[in-house]
Parts: C-alpha cells; structure tokens; sequence
C-alpha cells in the first residue's frame, strides 16, 4: 500500500469510527444528533451532554490510549529487534500498577500525580525483565527470552499488587476497573494532565524515527551509517516507557494493542519511515475504540471492560503473531 | 587498464593508525600497529582466523576504541568524532547481514543517506541519484521494489554493498564483502571495489581468499596473532614463506599474471591407494 493512500484511507475510519462511537451506547444516537451536539452544543438537551460528557471524553481517552501503546509498542519491537515486545509483555504494564497501588496505599496520591510512580514502576519493571530474560538466555538473539522474563516480572509484580491491595481492600475499590483496564467516564480528568507527554512523545519518535529505522539494521552497521546506537536505543526506550504509563494512568493496563498495531502497520505500510509510524498511532486508536465500543454494547446493557474485550483478542493475536515469528526462525 | 588520472586528492592520506593496540581483558588482539591508507588504493587485509583483522577494521571504523595509540581520519583523529560526521568520511560494510524482511531494497539501499540527511529531510534529489548510482553498479535494480525477506543470501549481500556505496564516503571498509556471493559476484565485488578506490577512494577489505587478495589488490596487509607480519605488493607480501609461517602450511606458490596461487603441497601429491585395498 502506498504510503499516502494508506494513511488517508485510515483516516476516513478513524473519523467513521469516531462517530460510531459517538452514536453508540445505551441510547442510540443518531449521526444528526451527534453533530449538532459537536457544533451547537445545547447544555439543556439530555442528548447532547450524553454525546459530548460520556461519548466524546471516552472517544478521546480511548484513541489517546490506543495511539500512545501503539507507538510505545513499535520503539521497542524496533530498538529490541524483538517483534514479540510491547508495554504490556515487557512488564511495563504490571510494573506501573503495582507502583500506582503503592503510591495510593503509602502516599495517598491520586489522578495525574500518579504518573511518577508509575513511571518509577514502568522503568523498573523493564530493568528486571532484562535481567530476568539474561538468566534464561539461550543463544544471543532468543526473542522468547525476553518475553519469558516479561511473563515472569508481570506474574511478580501482579502478586505484589494484590497483596498491596489485600492489606487494605476498602481502598481500592473503585480501582478496580482501573485495575484490568476500564475507560471510565471521568477517565478525562488525568488526560487533561497528561496529553503533553503523549503529543510530545510521538512528536519526537517521529522525529527519531529514521536513525531507529537504522538500528534494525544491527547495531554496528547503524553506527557505521552515522547512528549513534546507545544514543538511539536509549533515547527511544526513554520515549516509550514514559509513552505507555502515561496511557496506564488513565486507563489502567491495556494489553496487546501495543503488540498489534505495530505488526498491522508494518504489514500494511512497510518497515521503515515516519508515516508507518502514524499509520501505527492512527491503528491503535483504531483498536482501542473499536474495543471500547465492543465492550459497552456487546452484552449491554451490561458493560464489560476495554481491558477484558482487549485480553480476549489481543491474546489469539499474541499467539498468531509467536507462531508466525517461531515459524520464520525454524525456516 | 589505463591507470586511473590522479583526482579527487589521489594518494592523499585517507586514513591512518598510529601504535594502535586492543585488548579484550587480558587478551592483546591488536599490538602496535602503525599502518596509514592512501586515497586511491585498494589494500587486503588477509590472515589466518582470530588473527584481528575484523578487529582491526572495527577499530578503524571506530566500533571499537583502541586500548592504547590512535586513529586519524583525514589527519583528525576518530576518538570524539560524531558517529553522523565520521559517516560523511567512513562507510563499511558489516559482516552481520540482519536486515528486518519487510524492508524494501529501495528503503535499504536509502539508509546509506542517512549521514547526508536534516533531522527532517530524507529523499532530495541527490539522495536519490546517489541510491540509484549504487543501485546500478551492484546490478540490483531489479531488485529495487522487493522484500528483503524474498532475497537469497548474495542478493542481500549485493544490496548492502550498494548500501555502503550510496553513502559516498572517502573511506570504505569491507569486512569480509564477497560472503554469501556466487563467483561471478564475488569478482564483480572485487572489481567494483577496486573501481570505487581507482575513483579516489581508499578501500580497504577484510580477504579470507589470497587469490582473490592478490589479483584485486594494490596492497596487501598479512596479519598473525593481532601483528602485521608483512605489507607491500601481492607478490612481495604472499611468498610461499610468509604463508607457511602464518598459516602453518606448506604451499607451492604459482605466480599467474598479478595473481599469486597457493596450493597446499599436501594435496599436490600424487594419492596414494589407501593400503590393504586391491586393483
């Protein structure tokens, strides 16, 4: 697919799924309402603040999410060489929540102040993934080690999140749709603190985005091309971790889409350049949407969880996307 | 051949080595090597396996910093040069031939711009006329618009080399460049080197094979155990001595035109019929 056509192409379902999200719900709106509730916005139509107070502030965390993983995602299946990592198989996820549920429990902190732990847990999750998957090596490029050792900080950190919140469950309570990844309706409010990091963060991959491209072509011929490797690698897992806890904050930990959209966008558009990147962002949002809308409507009245609807797909996706690597590797 | 007009600051000093040594640990790979490199030359490095001339060329490349000595560059030395600055001067080609298999050879062949390009800006036009040269004189045009996935071994390895080439540097260091190639891609490999030094450039390559040392070459650098045990000329450097005391084998040595073909003296023999075993 050529790059142009790509990108605009995905841009009329963004828009097209945008406003089937706005329509959706336990009402349906019709696509007249939710323009007039966009452009002339009457406070006094029940309608209107639905649309706009519920829909549109989900819509808006949902592709924020989505678009953050996504990108998140792609750095470090890049920088690693690895196209089985993301946030959530890295332990990035795990080690954010139990740095959150520390951070609520020991410091009472709540809403965008719980970036800092999380990111504190982010960075030290993936410190012990590392170490964790060195132990399991075997042979030098293992792209399961490093997932084994993902699985294994993830599983780590989940039990220390539990036990932090068995000390003191009242407290927790309502975290716990945070806790498996839910977009709730006041999920805006951290958003409002946190969107720099996310408009920042995929401003500058798109900028770093040519010298990581390089680094795929092993990290000595990179150098000899005019990269510097350590600056490159470091810099683009300082850009990712920062870029999927910023997402954990507000939506809790969301697998897989940082998994998938990354093998969607590169599938679809190509290896390299700056618009596989957008095409990638622009998936993400795609995915979590698309999950968010599944979850409110699928079993509605009743409501599921974007993380649940996530795990569901996300975890036969993980499994087509290790066969097809294991498949590769044997060949 | 018509030698090639002095241009482009021919037998200038592209690059030089000055008491350079490195160490892994405890373990000298590389002592005291002084060597310099002259536009316009095409100089082997040969030697026996673990001898450090892959080392030597990582040094070179600034892979790798000396554990004592100096490299220079143009006269400037490597250590504190921008990995961006140094790859306007140097280009190599790496023996690792990892490339992700959705990479379009287009792509791949693009990112020996890199060095040439704006934070921001990729693809002007002399980028373009740059990829599309090395393009055409690796003969993988037609391999332009495919997959790396889909490529065979020598067709990736070709494409590389165009790679490195469209970085248009000074420098060119090839490490072990005719892996993976037929034998009419290896001497086309060889042939373009030497083209690409006969153009100004200095080249130096990392030879596993004296022949084709010897035939391509101006130079030759015979290393043993991290020493530079012989340079000069083919003939001069690969005598039937320098060879046994190197590689630890006899050979008869068999002058072919600029070429020098050692044969292993053993195989020479006439076989003998494997004893107890009838007519």
């Amino acid at each position: 697919m050529k790059a142009g056509s790509g990108l605009a192409l995905l841009s009329v379902a963004v828009v097209a799924l945008a406003l089937l999200h706005l329509m959706a719900g336990a009402r349906l709106a019709s696509p007249g309402v939710v323009l007039d509730a966009l452009l002339n916005h009457d406070p006094r139509n029940y309608q209107h603040v639905v649309v706009v107070k519920q829909r549109l502030t989900r819509l808006l965390v949902a592709g924020y999410s989505g678009a953050v993983l996504a990108v998140s995602g792609m750095l470090l299946q890049k920088v690693l060489r690895n196209d089985l990592v993301s946030p959530s198989t890295l332990g990035i996820n795990s080690g954010a929540v139990t740095f959150v549920v520390l951070g609520i429990y020991a410091f009472g902190l709540d809403g965008a102040a719980l970036f800092w732990p999380a990111l504190l847990g982010g960075v030290f999750a993936v410190a012990v993934t590392f170490l964790a998957a060195g132990l399991v090596r075997q042979g030098a490029r293992d792209p399961l080690s490093l997932i084994l050792g993902g699985a294994m900080t993830a599983t780590l950190f989940s039990s220390a999140t539990t036990f932090v919140i068995s000390i003191d469950p009242d407290r927790f309570g309502k975290l716990l749709g945070w806790l498996v990844g839910d977009i709730g309706n006041f999920d805006y409010q951290p958003l409002i603190y946190l969107w720099p990091v996310g408009l920042l963060g995929i401003g500058m991959a798109l900028a770093l985005c040519r010298p990581i491209d390089l680094l795929t072509l092993g990290t000595e011929q990179a150098a000899t091309l005019g990269a510097d490797p350590r600056f490159v690698r470091g810099g683009a897992l300082a850009l990712a971790i920062p870029l999927a806890i910023s997402a954990v904050c507000v939506v809790g930990p969301i697998g897989f889409v940082g998994l998938i959209a990354p093998h969607v966008a590169r599938l679809l558009l190509g290896e390299t350049g700056r618009s596989t990147m957008v095409f990638c962002a622009l998936t993400g949002a795609v995915i979590v949407i698309a999950a968010d809308m599944a979850a409110r409507t699928l079993l509605a009245p009743q409501l599921l969880q974007v993380g649940t609807v996530m795990a569901l797909c996300g975890g036969v996706a993980f499994l087509a996307i290790i066969l097809t690597t294991l498949r590769r590797r044997a060949a | 051949m018509i030698a090639a007009a002095p241009q482009n600051g021919q037998g200038a000093l592209a690059l030089s080595l000055k008491d350079v040594g490195f160490s892994y640990g405890r373990r000298a790979v590389l002592d005291a090597i002084s060597l310099d490199f002259a536009r316009g030359q095409f100089v082997a490095v040969v030697g026996p396996n673990g001898c450090g001339k892959s080392t030597l060329l990582k040094v070179m490349a600034g892979l790798l910093q000396p554990s004592q000595g100096a490299v220079l560059v143009e006269g400037a030395p490597l250590a504190g040069t921008s990995r961006k600055k140094l790859a306007r001067k140097l280009s190599m080609l790496a023996q690792s031939n990892e490339a992700p298999e959705g990479m379009v050879v287009r792509d791949l062949v693009g990112m020996g711009r890199f060095a040439h390009e704006g934070w921001l800006s990729s693809g002007s036009p002399e980028d373009l006329r740059h990829v599309q040269t090395a393009m055409d004189i690796m003969e993988v045009c037609d391999l332009a618009e495919r997959r790396v996935g889909e490529l065979s071994g020598g067709q990736l390895q070709r494409c590389r080399m165009a790679m490195t080439l469209a970085q248009d540097a000074g420098i060119l260091l090839l490490d072990e460049p005719t892996n993976h190639l037929d034998l009419r891609y290896q001497y086309a490999l060889l042939e373009t080197a030497r083209m690409q030094a006969a153009s100004g450039r200095a080249v130096i390559a990392v030879l596993h094979d004296l022949t084709h040392a010897s035939l391509y070459a101006d130079r030759i650098i015979l290393m043993a155990k991290g020493k530079v045990v012989a340079e000069g000329p083919p003939a001069d450097v690969l005598t039937t001595g320098n060879v046994a005391e190197v590689y630890g084998i006899s050979t008869v040595a068999m002058p072919f035109g600029r070429a020098v073909v050692h044969l292993p003296e053993s195989a020479l023999v006439e076989k003998r019929q494997p004893a107890g075993e009838r007519k």
